[in-house]
């Protein structure tokens, strides 16, 4: 595959709040390639887990297309929606399933139909192995610390080995060490699986292992760039006045 | 941010003495920590450059001859379109917090759509910095064979760098946002002033 494994181009997307209409989206374009992390910052209901919806074919955007390795997803059936989901695209979020459920099953449970028990298993064991949760194979969900939840929440998603990720703010209430560890792991599974992510994060401190940060904020999805505007004008002295301190660009405090 | 643009954009809304001047820089713009010193040399040098000019003097009362003489300033044309032209202009590095509250607080609502296309600006030019620190802690990482306990207090300092540009461009999201939704009402109501406080 040449082109990018993920592309949004002109994605708008609104929703009506009483009398007001609220624009979430707004000509949002984004590219990922497979192996890239990106990490979309936005603060509580700017829109994070919309974008991941319609990035997952889970939800259909107002305008705009929206492409899974060249596949047009508001061309695709239900049908074909649903296979993408079930077979390309893992999704991890912080909640998690009904609090007595042992983390081996729930891990498991995304295959169990198409592999049947026994294979399920073994892949739900590689895949708690692999995100370094192995020894909490047999606990209940609801004994888990948090930093234990993201973790187990990944395994969940690439037990069925899917070519993109989405993350949707499962760092909010994680300590820097389980950021850290989260960020590591997640680094490690797109450069050496070559698998796409796409995170969201409601802090860019929790966005280190991303190799793009990009802010959504008002309906705009920003991203980094160092192109400036005019230049601030010169004086009318030509800059002798230094009152008006031009020459002299005080750095951020 | 410098004293002498605080200094200007509060004569261009109201003339006024230098001490009422150094008053009215403390309680609009505070968290700068001028000192008296810095604004009334900023005056003195506006004065000299024909961005101000003196109105009006005040003798001091006898009772009060160890005082100097009040002087009254206003905004000369010069003045304001040099002040106006810089609220529309950005600067080549990230803007001082303070210097975006100025401009902030003395855009007029015609100048609105230009200062959300700077704020916006210095969000992408956060995100900027912030991608390099990304990309230097990756390339640290590489060559990092140090002890876990040093990796850990770098973990620390790192998260600390990543959370001022958070806090940053969190600010600067909130600040457009805001003035985005002033844009649309005015847009709404024909760019008649509907602005009030809800």
């Amino acid at each position: 595959m040449t082109g990018p494994l993920l592309s949004l181009t002109g994605v708008s997307r609104s929703f009506r709040r009483g009398r007001h209409e609220l624009r979430v989206l707004a000509d949002v374009s984004l590219q990922l390639s497979a192996g890239e992390i990106v990490a979309v910052q936005g603060q509580r209901g700017a829109g994070k887990t919309t974008l991941l919806k319609i990035a997952a074919g889970m939800e259909s955007p107002d305008g705009g297309r929206v492409s899974f390795d060249g596949w047009d997803l508001t061309e695709l059936s239900d049908v074909q929606l649903s296979r993408l989901l079930g077979e390309q695209i893992g999704w991890v979020q912080s909640s998690g399933p009904e609090s007595r459920v042992q983390v081996l099953d729930y891990v498991a449970l995304p295959l169990l139909i198409a592999l049947g028990d026994r294979a399920a298993y073994t892949r739900a064991e590689q895949a708690l192995e692999r995100v370094g949760v192995a020894e909490c194979a047999h606990q209940p969900w609801e004994t888990l610390s948090d930093g234990e939840r993201g973790l187990v929440g990944i395994a969940h998603a690439i037990v069925r080995s899917p070519r993109l990720l989405l993350v949707d703010d499962v760092t909010t209430i994680l300590g820097i060490r389980e950021i850290y560890t989260l960020s590591q792991l997640l680094r490690s599974i797109a450069s050496e699986s070559a698998i796409g992510v796409l995170m969201t994060v409601s802090e860019v401190a929790a966005a280190q292992c991303a190799d793009r940060t990009m802010s959504l904020a008002g309906g705009r999805l920003s991203g980094p760039s160092s192109e400036r505007l005019p230049e601030t004008p010169e004086p009318p002295d030509g800059g002798k006045g230094d009152v008006i301190d031009l020459s002299s660009r005080e750095r951020l405090a | 941010m410098s004293a002498g643009k605080a200094v200007l954009g509060l004569v261009i809304q109201r003339p006024g003495y230098g001490y009422q001047l150094e008053q009215r820089v403390k309680e609009r713009f505070g968290s700068a920590q001028f000192v008296a010193s810095s604004i009334y040399k900023a005056l003195g040098r506006l004065e000299k450059d024909n961005l101000i000019r003196v109105v009006g003097e005040e003798e001091p009362e006898l009772a009060d001859s160890e005082r100097q003489r009040r002087i009254k300033y206003e905004a000369t044309q010069r003045g304001v379109g040099y002040f106006r032209e810089w609220l529309r202009a950005s600067s080549s590095v990230p803007l001082v917090r303070e210097e975006l509250q100025l401009r902030i607080a003395f855009c007029e609502p015609h100048e609105l759509p230009r200062l959300i296309e700077i704020i916006h600006g210095e969000e992408q030019v956060c995100l900027a910095m912030l991608s390099d620190f990304q990309r230097s802690l990756r390339q640290f990482e590489r060559v990092d064979h140090r002890r876990e306990w040093a990796r850990l207090m770098d973990m620390a300092v790192d998260h600390a760098e990543a959370s001022f540009w958070d806090a940053r461009i969190r600010w600067l999201q909130n600040v457009r946002v805001f003035l985005e939704g002033l844009r649309e009402e005015s847009e709404l109501h024909a760019g008649r002033p509907v602005w009030g406080i809800r």
